[in-house]
Order: C-alpha cells, then sequence, then structure tokens
C-alpha cells in the first residue's frame, strides 16, 4: 500500500532534482564567470556569422577588430537576418535591447520615439577622419534633429537590373533601351520569343517595393515629393505623379514582363530563372553581385551586365536617380554603461571606416565610406561595371527603409495586390493614402 | 456480379490506400536525395536524381549550421517536455476525470482554452515575464512553456480516455485496501498506454519543432535548438537549398526515427487497451 | 462516472496531483495571456513609452477589412480541415479495419509520418510541389497529358487558400486516423464481426455502425481540428508569405505581421485576443450544433 505512494514520490523528487541539476549546471556555464568581467563584456547582436556559407564583409571585420583587440571581450548574439527582426523587435520591445545592435533607417524614428537609442555624434567627433571619410548624406537616414543614431557600413543601390547581354541582343537590342518606351518594346520582343523578361520573386513583398518602386517613383514624382511625404508636409500618395509611377509597374504585369510565379517565389529563386537562361533580366540591389559571381553557370556570368531603369519621357523627376543609401546600421542602446563607449567606438569605426570599405569592395558591395583610388583594389568583372555605372546615378531614398514600418508594410502588400489585379493604381494610390492618414492623425 | 463488383471496389481501396501512403512517404525520399545534389543541378530539375551524392552538403551543414550541438540541446528539452507533460498530464487528468470538487470545471476549461492560443501573440508577454522571473537563456528555459502548452493536449487526452475506463476495478482494489495512489498507478496508468505511446510521439515532435520561443527565449548559441539552426541557411539575400535540405534531414530523419520506434508501441498499446476496455 | 469516496485520495495527495500543472499552466499561460490582454488597450509601439487608449483597437478591429477577410480564411481551413482530415482519416480507418486491405501495418505506419514533419519542411515541400515551372504537380500534369489543368497554384488569388490547405488536411490525416483506430478497436467485438464480410455491403453497414459508436470520438476529433486551424500559420507562411497581396494571410499571420512588421504591438495582442473570442466562439458553435454536451 505504501509501495505507490513511495514511488510516485520518488518519480517526482528524481524529475525535479534533475531539472534543478540542470539548471545549476547551466548556469555554471554561462554565468559562472567573474561578475565583474561579465558587466565589462559588449553585448553585441548582429547577424553577421563567420561560419556562414555566404562569407560577409562585416564578419570578416569584426573577427579582426577582435584580434586586434584580444582585451576587448564581447557577449555576442548572431541571429539569421530574418530571426534578427524578430528578436531585435521583442527586446526593443521589452526594453532589453543589447549595448551594440543593428537596426534599419525605418526603425530608427519608433525606438528613437521610445527612447532606446544612443545619439552618436560625440562618438562621431572624437576622430573627423571617420566622420568625414563617408559619403555625403549615408547618414541622413538614421539622423532626426541633427543627432545621428546610426553608423551604416554599406549603402548600395536597392535596384539594379541585371541583364543577360545575348538575350537582349536576340530582341535586337544591342545595347540596353534607353528610353522607357524603348524598355517596354524590348518587354514586347521578348514576350514574343516566349523568355520571361524580367525574372520577379516578390514573395517576401519587399521586392517591388524597394527595388522597383523606390525608383520609378522617384522618377515620376522627384524627391522634394518623398520627402514632403515623410515629414507630413502636403504630399500625398494619390498625387497625379505617383499614381502614374503606380500605373508604370502595374503596366509592367499588363505587358507580361514577368514570370507568373512571381508572388509564390523568393528574391533567390528569381535569381535562379535568371541563371538558368529563362529570363532576360532580373532587379535587385548591389547584393546580387556576389551572388551571382559565387552561383551562376559560367556563360551567365561573362554574359550579364548591369543597368538602372531608362529615362521616363515626361516624367518630373531626376531620370538618373537611383534608390539606394540606406540598409542596416550600427546603433547603441541608450542605457548604455558609459565605461564601455570607447571601445564601442572604436569597434563601429573599425568595421565602417574606409579602411573596411575596401574589404566591402573586394566582396562586390558598395561601401557608405569613401575609398581613395578604386583602381588599386582588385574587383570583379560586375563590380567594377556597377561601380561605372554608379558614377552615372544619383540616389534617391528607398521607400521601404524610410516609411514607418506599418506604413511599408501596408504598402509592400498594397503593391501586391495591385500587381495582382485586386486594385487599379488609383485604387492602390487611395488605399495607401488612407494609411498614411490613419498613422499621421 | 456482386463478388466483380466486390473485387473492383476491392482493388479499388488497395489503390486509394496505396495512393495516399505514397504521397505521405514520397515527400521524405525526395528530401533525401534532393540533399545530395549540387546546388545548380537542383536549379536545373528538381526532380532529377543526384548524378554524384554530395555528402558534402552534410558536412557544411554540421559546420554552418552547427546542428551537431543543436542536435543536442533538441534532444534534451525534448526529451524533458515529453517526461514532465505525461507526468503532469496524467494525474491532472486523472483527478479531472475522477472526482467532483470546486472549481473543477473551471480548472478543465482554463487547460483546454489553451489548445486556442496562438503563441506568436503571446511572444513578448513571455519574454518580459521570463526577463522578470531570471529564467532567460538557460538549459531549461524551453521546457516550461512546452509542458505548458502541451498540458492542455495531455489533460484533454488523459481525462478523455480515462473516463471511458470502467470505474469498477479501481473501486474493488480501494475495497480491497489499496491506496489511492497505489491504484492511480498499478491500474490505471497501465491502462492508459494508448495515449501515453500518442503522447510520446506528438510531444516530442512538438517540442522538437517549436520555434517561435526558441528564437525570442534563447539566447546563447550553445543553447539553440535544430528549428534555429535550419534558418541558418537561409540569409537575408542568399539561400542554398541543397545545403538546407541537407539540414532539414538531419531534423526531420530523428523524429521520424523515434516515430518509428514507438509506432508498433502505438499500436500494441491501442490493442491492449481495447481488450481491457 | 462518479467515484465512490473509499478511492478519494488525502487531501495532500489530491493537491499533489493537481497542483503542479495548475501552477505551471498559471504562469507560462495565463499571465502572459493576461498581459497581452492589458497590451491590447494601449498604444504602443515597443519600449517604455505606452498610451492607454481603452477600446479603441477593439473598434479598430471590429472594422478592420483585413481583419474580417483573414477570418473567413480560417473558416475556409477548418472547413476543410473538418471534412478532409477527419472525414478521409475515417474513411482509411474502416478501410484499415476490414479484411481486404493488404499491408495494414504499412498504411497505418506511412500515412502518420507527415504528423511529425514541422510546419517549415512542410511549407517548403509544398512550395516545391506547387512550383509553377519546376513544381512536381505540374510536372505530374504535363506528363499525364493534363497541360491544360496548369495553373500557377500558389499566384492565383482565387485558387491560392484551396493550394495552401490541401497540405494543411493532408499532414493531419494521419493523426485523426490514430484517434479513430484507438476508437475503434475498444469498440466491441461485434462490430469487428461485421468487418468479416468483405466488400461493399460489409463497408456500408460498418459505416452505418460505428459512425455513431464513434459520435463522441469525432466530436473531439472536430473540436481538436477547430483549435489547430484557428491558429495556422506556419506553413501557409512558408509557401506563400500570405501573398499574393494578402491573399492568403490568415489570422495569426496577421497577428505577427502587425506587431512584429508594423510594429503596432498594442493593435497586434488585440488581434490575437480576438482570434481566442472567435476560436471559443466556434467550438461553442459546433458543440450546439453537435447536440448534447458530452458532460
Amino acid at each position: 500500500m505504501k509501495k505507490g505512494f513511495k514511488r510516485m514520490t520518488a518519480m517526482m523528487l528524481i524529475s525535479s532534482l534533475v531539472l534543478v541539476a540542470t539548471a545549476c549546471g547551466s548556469n555554471d556555464a554561462t554565468e559562472g564567470t567573474d561578475e565583474a568581467k561579465a558587466t565589462s563584456k559588449i553585448k553585441f547582436m548582429h547577424m553577421y556569422d563567420k561560419n556562414s556559407s555566404q562569407p560577409s564583409h562585416q564578419a570578416e571585420l569584426i573577427e579582426q577588430f577582435k584580434a586586434a583587440n584580444p582585451d576587448v571581450t564581447f557577449d555576442e548574439e548572431i541571429q539569421s537576418h530574418d530571426n534578427y527582426e524578430t528578436k531585435i523587435k521583442t527586446l526593443a520591445a521589452a526594453n532589453e535591447l543589447p549595448d551594440v545592435f543593428l537596426v534599419k533607417p525605418s526603425m530608427v524614428s519608433t525606438f528613437v520615439e521610445n527612447g532606446l537609442l544612443l545619439p552618436l555624434n560625440d562618438q562621431l567627433d572624437k576622430n573627423t577622419a571617420w566622420k568625414e571619410g563617408f559619403n555625403e548624406g549615408v547618414l541622413d537616414p538614421y539622423t532626426i534633429d541633427g543627432k545621428t543614431y546610426g553608423i551604416q557600413m554599406t549603402g548600395g543601390p536597392t535596384h539594379v537590373i541585371y541583364y543577360n547581354k545575348e538575350l537582349i541582343a536576340n530582341a535586337g537590342f544591342s545595347e540596353f533601351p534607353k528610353t522607357w518606351t524603348e524598355f517596354e518594346t524590348l518587354i514586347n520582343k521578348l514576350v514574343e520569343q516566349k523568355i520571361t523578361p524580367i525574372a520577379l520573386g516578390n514573395k517576401g513583398k519587399w521586392v517591388a517595393n524597394s527595388s522597383y518602386m523606390s525608383t520609378l517613383g522617384d522618377r515620376f514624382t522627384g524627391t522634394e515629393w518623398f520627402t514632403s511625404l515623410i515629414d507630413n508636409k502636403g504630399a500625398k500618395f494619390t498625387d497625379p505623379e505617383f499614381v502614374q509611377a503606380l500605373g508604370a509597374l502595374k503596366n509592367l504585369v499588363t505587358i507580361g514582363a514577368f514570370n507568373k510565379d512571381m508572388n509564390s517565389i523568393d528574391n533567390n529563386q528569381q535569381r535562379t530563372l535568371y541563371y538558368n537562361g529563362k529570363a532576360a533580366m532580373f532587379i535587385e540591389g548591389n547584393w546580387a553581385v556576389t551572388a551571382i559571381e559565387t552561383s551562376a553557370p559560367k556563360e551567365i556570368i561573362e554574359n550579364t551586365a548591369v543597368a538602372v531603369f531608362p529615362a521616363i519621357e515626361g516624367a518630373k523627376g531626376d531620370q538618373n536617380s537611383v534608390s539606394g543609401g540606406g540598409g542596416w546600421a550600427y546603433a547603441v542602446n541608450t542605457n548604455i554603461d558609459p565605461a564601455k563607449l570607447d571601445n564601442i567606438q572604436k569597434l563601429i569605426q573599425s568595421v565602417t571606416d574606409s579602411e573596411a570599405a575596401k574589404l566591402m569592395l573586394k566582396y562586390g558591395d558598395i561601401p557608405s565610406s569613401k575609398v581613395e583610388n578604386i583602381e588599386g583594389i582588385e574587383l570583379t568583372p560586375i563590380s567594377k561595371d556597377l561601380l561605372k555605372l554608379l558614377e552615372t546615378t544619383k540616389y534617391s531614398p528607398i521607400y521601404d527603409t524610410r516609411l514607418s514600418p506599418a506604413l511599408t508594410e501596408a504598402m509592400n502588400t498594397i503593391l501586391q495586390e495591385m500587381m495582382i489585379d485586386k486594385y487599379t493604381p488609383e485604387q492602390a494610390a487611395e488605399v495607401l493614402q488612407k494609411e498614411y492618414d490613419n498613422e499621421m492623425k | 456480379m456482386t463478388k466483380t463488383a466486390n473485387r473492383i471496389s476491392q482493388i479499388a481501396i488497395n489503390v486509394f490506400l496505396f495512393a495516399v501512403s505514397l504521397s505521405c512517404i514520397f515527400p521524405l525520399i525526395w528530401m533525401l536525395y534532393s540533399s545530395l545534389k549540387t546546388s545548380q543541378e537542383f536549379d536545373l530539375n528538381i526532380m532529377s536524381l543526384p548524378s554524384k551524392p554530395q555528402f558534402q552538403n552534410y558536412i557544411d551543414a554540421f559546420e554552418i549550421g552547427k546542428m551537431g550541438t543543436y542536435f543536442w540541446n533538441s534532444a534534451f528539452v525534448s526529451l524533458f517536455t515529453v517526461i514532465f507533460t505525461i507526468l503532469f498530464g496524467f494525474f491532472t487528468a486523472y483527478i479531472l476525470a475522477r472526482f467532483k470538487f470546486p472549481f473543477r470545471n473551471v480548472i478543465y476549461f482554463m487547460f483546454l482554452t489553451g489548445m486556442l492560443i496562438p503563441v506568436h501573440g503571446l511572444l513578448i508577454p513571455i519574454f518580459v515575464e521570463f526577463k522578470a522571473l531570471g529564467l532567460l537563456d538557460k538549459r531549461i528555459t524551453l521546457i516550461f512553456p512546452y509542458v505548458a502548452f502541451n498540458l492542455s493536449m495531455a489533460i484533454f487526452l488523459f481525462e478523455n480516455f480515462i473516463k471511458t475506463v470502467p470505474i469498477d476495478v479501481e473501486e474493488a482494489a480501494c475495497i480491497d485496501g489499496s491506496s489511492s495512489t497505489n491504484t492511480v498507478f498499478r491500474i490505471v496508468l497501465p491502462l492508459c498506454m494508448p495515449v501515453i505511446s500518442t503522447s510520446i510521439i506528438l510531444f516530442f515532435l512538438g517540442a522538437w519543432n517549436e520555434f517561435p520561443f526558441a528564437l525570442v527565449l534563447i539566447k546563447s548559441a550553445e543553447l539553440r535548438t535544430l528549428p534555429i539552426g535550419l534558418t541558418n541557411f537561409n540569409g537575408q539575400y542568399t539561400a542554398n537549398y541543397t545545403q538546407m535540405l541537407a539540414a532539414m534531414v538531419i531534423v526531420v530523419l530523428p523524429v521520424v526515427v523515434v516515430y518509428l520506434a514507438f509506432a508498433k508501441k502505438v499500436m500494441q498499446g491501442m490493442t491492449a487497451g481495447a481488450v481491457k476496455g | 462516472m462518479e467515484s465512490s469516496p473509499a478511492m478519494r485520495p488525502k487531501r495532500i495527495t489530491f493537491l499533489i496531483y493537481l497542483l503542479p500543472s495548475v501552477i505551471l499552466f498559471a504562469f507560462m499561460v495565463l499571465v502572459p495571456v493576461i498581459l497581452a490582454v492589458r497590451y491590447s488597450f494601449f498604444n504602443w509601439s515597443g519600449g517604455p513609452k505606452m498610451e492607454f487608449i481603452g477600446l479603441d483597437n477593439y473598434m479598430t478591429l471590429i472594422k478592420d477589412s483585413y481583419f474580417w477577410n483573414a477570418f473567413l480564411k480560417n473558416l475556409l481551413i477548418v472547413f476543410f480541415s473538418v471534412f478532409g482530415q477527419i472525414g478521409i482519416a475515417f474513411v482509411i480507418s474502416i478501410f484499415l479495419m476490414s479484411k481486404v486491405v493488404k499491408w495494414k501495418g504499412f498504411h497505418r505506419t506511412v500515412i502518420f509520418i507527415p504528423v511529425v514533419l514541422s510546419s517549415v519542411v512542410i511549407g517548403f515541400l509544398w512550395g516545391m510541389i506547387f512550383n509553377q515551372d519546376a513544381g512536381m504537380l505540374n510536372w505530374l500534369l504535363s506528363s499525364v497529358g493534363l497541360e491544360s489543368w496548369i495553373r500557377p497554384w500558389l499566384d492565383d488569388p482565387n485558387i491560392v487558400m484551396f493550394s495552401v490547405t490541401v497540405p494543411i488536411v493532408w499532414q493531419y490525416i494521419g493523426f485523426y486516423l490514430i484517434i479513430f483506430l484507438a476508437a475503434m478497436q475498444s469498440i466491441n467485438s461485434e462490430v469487428y464481426e461485421m468487418a468479416e464480410l468483405d466488400g461493399a455491403t460489409g463497408f456500408k453497414k460498418m459505416l452505418y455502425i460505428t459512425f455513431p459508436l464513434l459520435s463522441d470520438t469525432i466530436k473531439i476529433a472536430i473540436m481538436l481540428c477547430i483549435a489547430g486551424n484557428m491558429k495556422a500559420f506556419d506553413s501557409i507562411f512558408v509557401m506563400t508569405g500570405g501573398g499574393p497581396g494578402s491573399s492568403s494571410t490568415v489570422m495569426a499571420q496577421y497577428a505577427y505581421d502587425t506587431s512584429f512588421k508594423s510594429f503596432k504591438l498594442g493593435y497586434g495582442s488585440t488581434i490575437s485576443v480576438g482570434i481566442m473570442i472567435l476560436s471559443v466562439g466556434l467550438i461553442v458553435i459546433s458543440r450546439l450544433i453537435g447536440g448534447k454536451k458530452r458532460d
């Protein structure tokens, strides 16, 4: 009779003992280090894994910094990109941000509103060579009322057309179209030849916004329109110029510029279509350069050239504008222990300055800091083409990094709905404007 | 006539079942052989067999995804989740099934609502709470929410099952002088074998595959679980599908093995339950 | 089914049985739910700044067409799951109880396998199956001469919900199959004798006899089915990301996007609370339709 009770209590006891034991075990493992040492560690959260299959310049630079500064210790958390976004927002909500982390321009205003970010002007001022080494305006997306909250490392374009020279030539274009009308003619020709003109993978919903609409919109409206929009100074999504831009995007869909499954494949798969020679172009940011060079078949790499949207006849904005310049940037927690600030400044500088920029170029990326005598650096052919192309263009804002997170999310979805014929451009503009009004009131 | 009709329906039924079974097993086979292809082979034709098996994908998966460490973490968390869920679930369900007491229905209903909660809505509150309790980023962290969220289903399954077990045997045992605890262990628990076997599989795979809590509550790389490791193969702008498939096989195979190991027990347990019931 | 007083355990034992679960559940589930309900009354974008706005979020929710469209999508999944998962599982379980089927053990074992795969893997696999150019489904259709049936399965807003529901139905047939087989095994042997009669008439009888006997189990299955599918999200998200547009955005994804992409944490909580309320409502309704209560 007593046996049963004994057995049960024993089982319960053993289980809880195991639990407690393992709890202690893990305590020893993670927090057993000297208390003082633990607090001096810099809590650093980022997304650059040195073991990743796609090596990044940031991972290499962070490792270099660690090797050069063995006395600076880190408590690192590395998450992959999508996970990083979820996690950083959870940490921000709980007011538990690490010391140093990455932000996108669209997060800056929300984070600053909630008093989570430290202005970095003092840090920048400590080393004028670093501060002045940045290309003009690259820190603007992270600056509110003269205070800079984020320091970015790369600022390439989010819109680059990668095209297959041979396929375009077969369609009767020995060089890339110079006007929008010609561009549409090219697309029609390619459709006749049963080649997908532009491979699009918009499952993630940001591609159409970031790599298409940001540039297209600016060409039609001009940059002042967008500035006025984000400052709430009168510009509206329903303004005729912006509606025209929406119409231009929509027209690309109508004339069959894209593959039919554009909404169920992602940006990796859009490249696959291009690699297979089934598509003549794809449009993405400069980050795709590395991807092409590492994964495309050799004959595709050799045939690839770069362009941007051609000039649009009668449109109001600058016809050489390309969306770009904003991306992930390093930011610092407002509750930082001031004792750590010097090391943090050293860290951020070492991964963003013009010395670091050289490495970024080698990786085929476009750094935020200026680099002198670029000719001396060994570059891949596509990177070289791209750098040359960028000398003729100027940056305009990337919509999905400058608009608020809520508006970006709404815009991503609305653009996709317009592209599946749920909305006309006019309706899409109205729905967007409604979201905008809700936010601004 | 009826004979041929029967014959035809027999064949039709067998063909139908084979089609269903095939659809259930083919994706697994496809994953296995596709994970041995090169990235370019995969891009060109997703159905084709690998021309030369690429075991490098698995080596990469272990190195890049750190699947080795994550594997043991997942095993640890899943094992304890199963043990505690079944233990707690069974005892609570027994009380709820057999006795009347104040708030019995309130407690039962409370547990059931646990099944209706969309966990993504609770990520931030749970994080805030774990921070306050000092429970973030420990080896045992994930066991708490996993057990708690599985309890709903465990209590539901056990309670329903115990109710179908006739009470006479227990009563007879008590009249014979067996203590209540003894009765629970000796008589009720063995009768619940079918539910226990099913629970082992269900709760093991639940914990093994869980993602959002594992992402939010765990910080250290050495404590992460497999589902988080899987996402290491999908970068911001790049993905390597064959490596990812290799990683998926690493994630999927153990659960399939655990299942196959227990599949027989589940069936046996059911028959045992049926005979005694 | 009330027990005799003799069986009642000592008070302390009683509490040891009951309390660990209750305490754990309270801390891990109830407290976060209460916190979420609290957040739902705030305008909150994360961080220390929170503004109490009373029921404003709920007023917005009632008028939010995205939310109600998402709800309809969940209803569609629930509908197809109740008939697909439970219906197919029931039919297969009857087949498996009969004599005419060969390789019963194989079928029983294999049909459960999809249940053990994670949603991420399921979503990835079916994304490959539905793929327009390289997908297995279109490959299969064209190789049996049904080219005209080829569709962009995940891109046509009119069919995407059906496409994403198929894997959900498919994945859980095995789960309900196990539940039904277990229940059938515990039914008296008279029914087995019916199954000895091979052939169609045997099945018909089996169906008529088994169905009422299993009505309790079926009700439970329906409840589990509603509970599971009202919060469905993961596999759909992997397949379509909720698109095209919002054509396959279900409630749980809408809540997630609102909280983690749009950064409206207060309203995101409101949506989550809304999901819970609607789920409870749906289950109560299904109980009323299903007839008398079990307890």
